[in-house]
């Protein structure tokens, strides 16, 4: 490829890339249930959708489920270009095209017709995707996977026959009498989709797909969908009575972990990750917490991703090994640090992501299950550690047989990488238990994080430059916090909010009622504006960078 | 004798079943008047014969004609099969053909013509199957001749064996959907003969689609295993009816109509194959998803339509007939459920036939990617129109 034509498509790919992360990221921090809503029926498409004529519903937890499917789907068809190119791309393109789609009709289906489409349609395309490349392996897997995912659908027909049976609503999945025999069956089905203990085997074994379908599959479309069906049924009305199931099925919070100390493919350690990360968000919605399990989702998405892209890079550079001991990282500094930063993430340390949820998920545990649950989250927790030290040996390890030169995409498929790393690097989801500290002087703070960019875009290590932007991110979380909450919560409020899931709700009927509400807009559009350029700045810093890098060899 | 009352008990389901002919005559008109499927004008003359036949046959309100049509449709296809096939048994073949269609025929023409001629002249044939039990089970046998349960099928596996492409295609669009269309007009859901029988049938029909799918993994006739798939699923559409609800019997029509849309058109696809490559095993040696992307497209597309993937008639046709057995027994349901699991299984043993295999056999399946290629967007719209045709989508 010509530098000047490389340099071009660079170019595109980055403001492609700026777009979608402003758009998403920020629409994600800001999605309040109402807040949402309320974007969306500006042109008057919720009253349309809601008004109960129709086959499709719009609320606010399909919409974020929404945001969270479409970042990453254009995430991995950016990715797609470096990873997969001519061998059989029209059909690839095709396969994952018909996997958004059935994904969307299952999120947005108000009838069980339209959400059993969805949800055959997603084991059908997934079954091709597996079958990509052909051979052996990827036969035997794709059986799997399909027997699996087919007997799913048999019980969520025959859940749909025995509430039809029981007497027919409009809303068929609630029927008026025998409604924990259709929970049990909906409860047994969606153990299939979300690769829960006992019908979990499918899920190392759709690694056999490509790289980017994996990131798909295992962050944003195919697990998700086991856990939507959980959330739209809300069978945390049946946490009380299933007790048993619960501990039962949260020894994959130990199984998991230990069983992926022992494995040799990269891609099947990763799959264990998220069977235990889903499992703890399905912890969350028994405990009744649908908000703060949502937000888990989009942690776990993003870092899946990421996660992913390093495993691509890695395969790339390693003539497609997926050994995890045979990993050679000459010449993969950059990919180190991001595996760093997403081990950072995963063990939920202060100020990233998942320390939020993790942190009121001990919390709830603590208060349900005194003795098993917190025994289990330390052997969990010990477990992970191995794990992330072995993750981490893994950085710092000496090559065996590395690549004598690195491929020449290599750095630009970065890019993609740095995306998914800025996007969900660290998450702020607004916790109370932050707001009860106070700082004053917060818009100085706030023009610090602006000034680091400033800083950034000098002659400068990459790794250095990344851990600015990181630190930045940490300033835009505090200012969100303290600057807008602080004002609105009371202490009175937080008090309760420790009890309740209801720290996501409204903040604009709040401030409707203060008559800021036009105010409080336009410093909004304001803040997103500035985010925007900030974001176009970093990204165009580092590509810049990288492409020096390009041409000096 | 020919003056009835006029009774078409279900006019929506004669529409829905007046698809099938449509269907049929569409692909036929598009790709099947070439040399590849009729021989000669006769063979064409023949074949809208019996789709006149068909239709008129649902349009009509006389059981006489119902009775005399039905017969010579069998008549017409032993024609078919002896006009067109290039089988060298097809003799032996038309044979059994007759001879397991007159097993069903002479006791009812015994005796609803010679016995009680009297009382046929007078009376329409529903009154006369309300009044005796031996009326009612004479024309069952009738029926379930066309119609094939199991034990009752070697005539049907064996015609289509030996039939030519266009004329099983007709066999399984057509003909089979006539014995259904007489049980859901004439035959007593709720009479206590079905009830008597009805546990029987159920597992009879559980049993055979066990048994089908684990002997099928030994055959590799193309031909021979849509012919079986085919009885699998007509088998089931007696013991729904007999059920005696009214979701028995709807489902019963999305049986007919999905696998008359379905098996028709696996029977063209067979029919390609078989023309193009000389050759009708079913082991393609994986060349099929190199040779022909457009076929392999097509084969894989009609075998999940086969096993009922959503949107389609066939899904319908399995969450109604779900349905319907919760009415009758929730212990049939166990057998259900390992029924379409295992029909999921044999689908992925067809899929690894197609896409996986390292030999490259390719035999002369190159020509045919030009028809494919076209059929592969124009097909596949047709199989979602009986859906919106229908007013099932407002139960959902």
């Amino acid at each position: 490829m010509e530098v000047k034509n490389f340099r071009a498509i660079v170019f595109k790919k980055i403001f492609y890339l700026t777009f979608l992360l402003f758009l998403f990221r920020n629409t994600l921090i800001f999605s309040y249930s109402s807040d949402l809503l309320w974007g969306v029926n500006f042109w008057g498409i919720t009253n349309w959708f809601n008004s109960g004529r129709g086959t499709f519903k719009l609320d606010w937890v399909a919409l974020r489920f929404l945001l969270i499917v479409s970042l990453v789907t254009s995430i991995v068809s950016l990715y797609r270009e470096i990873y997969i190119q001519g061998y059989q791309l029209s059909r690839f393109v095709r396969t994952k095209i018909l996997f958004f789609i059935s994904i969307i009709l299952l999120l947005f289906s108000d009838r069980p017709f339209c959400l059993i489409i969805g949800w055959d349609w997603l084991g059908v395309s997934s079954i091709f995707l597996i079958m990509f490349y052909p051979n052996k392996i990827t036969m035997y897997n794709s059986i799997l996977t399909m027997v699996y995912n087919r007997g799913g659908d048999i019980v969520l027909i025959l859940a749909l026959g025995l509430s039809v049976f029981f007497g027919l609503n409009r809303r068929v999945f609630f029927p008026s009498s025998g409604l924990i025999i259709v929970l049990i069956l909906l409860l047994l089905c969606s153990l299939t989709k979300r690769a829960q203990f006992p019908l979990s085997s499918w899920l190392p074994a759709a690694i056999s797909a490509p790289t980017p379908i994996s990131a798909m599959v295992h962050s944003s479309t195919l697990v998700t969908a086991g856990l939507y069906l959980v959330s739209k049924v809300s069978l945390a009305a049946l946490d009380r009575s299933w007790r048993w199931f619960l501990a039962f099925s949260s020894l994959r919070f130990v199984g998991g972990r230990a069983i992926a100390l022992f494995e040799l493919d990269f891609k099947k350690i990763v799959a264990f990750s998220t069977m235990r990360q889903i499992r703890m968000v399905i912890v969350f919605f028994y405990l009744g917490f649908l908000a703060l399990g949502l937000g888990h989702i989009v942690v776990h998405a993003l870092f899946k991703t990421l996660l992913f892209c390093c495993c691509g890079f890695y395969f790339l550079n390693n003539y497609s090994d997926q050994l995890f001991a045979k990993i050679s990282t000459k010449n993969t500094s950059l990919l180190n640090s991001l595996l760093f930063f997403r081990i950072f993430r995963i063990r939920g340390l202060i100020f990233s992501g998942s320390f939020f949820t993790k942190d009121k998920i001990l919390e709830a545990l603590y208060f349900h299950f005194p003795f098993y649950g917190v025994s289990l989250l330390f052997w969990g927790g010990l477990l992970t550690l191995l794990y992330c030290a072995r993750f981490a040996r893994q950085t710092i390890k000496a090559s065996l047989h590395p690549l004598e030169e690195t491929p020449k995409s290599y750095k630009y498929s970065l890019l993609f990488g740095l995306a998914t790393l800025i996007v969900g690097r660290i998450f702020p989801i607004f916790t109370p238990t932050l707001v009860v500290f106070r700082i004053n002087n917060l818009e100085t703070i706030f023009l610090f994080s602006f000034f680091l960019v400033l800083v950034s875009m000098k002659k400068m290590d990459l790794k250095i430059k990344i851990f600015l932007l990181s630190v930045q991110d940490i300033f835009y979380m505090k200012t969100l916090i303290f600057s807008r909450f602080s004002r609105i919560l009371s202490p009175i409020k937080v008090k309760e909010f420790f009890h309740s899931d209801s720290f996501l709700s409204p903040s604009l009927i709040i401030l409707k009622r203060e008559k800021t509400f036009w105010a409080g807009s336009f410093l909004r559009f304001c803040f997103y504006l500035l985010v925007f350029i900030d974001y176009s700045f970093s990204l165009m810093n580092v590509a810049l960078k990288l492409l020096k890098c390009e041409d000096k060899k | 004798m020919f003056s009835q009352v006029p009774q078409v008990p279900q006019e929506s389901s004669v529409i829905f079943l007046l698809t099938i002919p449509f269907f049929i005559w569409v692909m036929l008109s598009f790709l099947g008047f070439r040399q590849l499927l009729v021989g000669d004008f006769f063979g064409t003359f023949l074949l809208f014969l019996v789709l006149s036949f068909y239709t008129f046959i649902l349009i009509s309100s006389s059981a006489f004609f119902f009775v005399l049509f039905l017969e010579a449709c069998t008549f017409l296809i032993i024609l078919l099969i002896f006009w067109l096939s290039k089988d060298s048994d097809k003799v032996l073949s038309a044979h059994i053909i007759i001879s397991f269609n007159i097993i069903g025929s002479i006791p009812f023409f015994f005796f609803f013509f010679l016995r009680s001629r009297n009382l046929f002249s007078s009376l329409s044939l529903q009154d006369l199957v309300r009044r005796r039990v031996i009326h009612l089970g004479v024309l069952t046998l009738l029926l379930l001749r066309k119609l094939p349960i199991f034990f009752m099928h070697f005539w049907l596996t064996k015609a289509h064996v030996s039939a030519s492409g266009a004329c099983s295609m007709v066999l399984a669009g057509l003909t089979l959907k006539l014995g259904g269309f007489g049980i859901l007009k004439y035959c007593l859901s709720w009479h206590p003969l079905y009830e008597s029988i009805g546990s029987f049938l159920f597992s009879i029909a559980a049993l055979g689609t066990l048994m089908f799918r684990f002997l099928i993994v030994r055959f590799f006739d193309f031909k021979y295993f849509v012919a079986r798939s085919s009885v699998v699923h007509i088998s089931l559409i007696f013991p729904l009816y007999s059920i005696g609800s009214s979701v028995g019997s709807f489902s019963c029509v999305r049986i007919m109509v999905g696998h008359g849309l379905i098996s028709s058109f696996m029977f063209l696809l067979v029919t390609l194959i078989y023309e193009s490559g000389q050759n009708r095993t079913f082991d393609f040696g994986g060349s099929l998803g190199r040779v022909s992307k457009s076929l392999s497209f097509c084969l894989a597309f009609w075998f999940f339509a086969n096993i009922g993937v959503p949107p389609l008639v066939s899904f319908l046709r399995e969450a109604f007939s779900v349905y319907a057995v919760f009415c009758f027994s929730w212990n049939v349901l166990f057998f259900f459920f390992w029924c379409i699991l295992l029909s999921c299984l044999f689908l992925m043993f067809c899929l690894t036939k197609i896409f996986f295999c390292k030999k490259n056999r390719a035999y002369g399946l190159e020509t045919i990617n030009s028809l494919t290629g076209s059929l592969t967007f124009f097909l596949p719209c047709l199989i979602f129109l009986p859906l919106f045709l229908n007013c099932s989508f407002s139960l959902f």
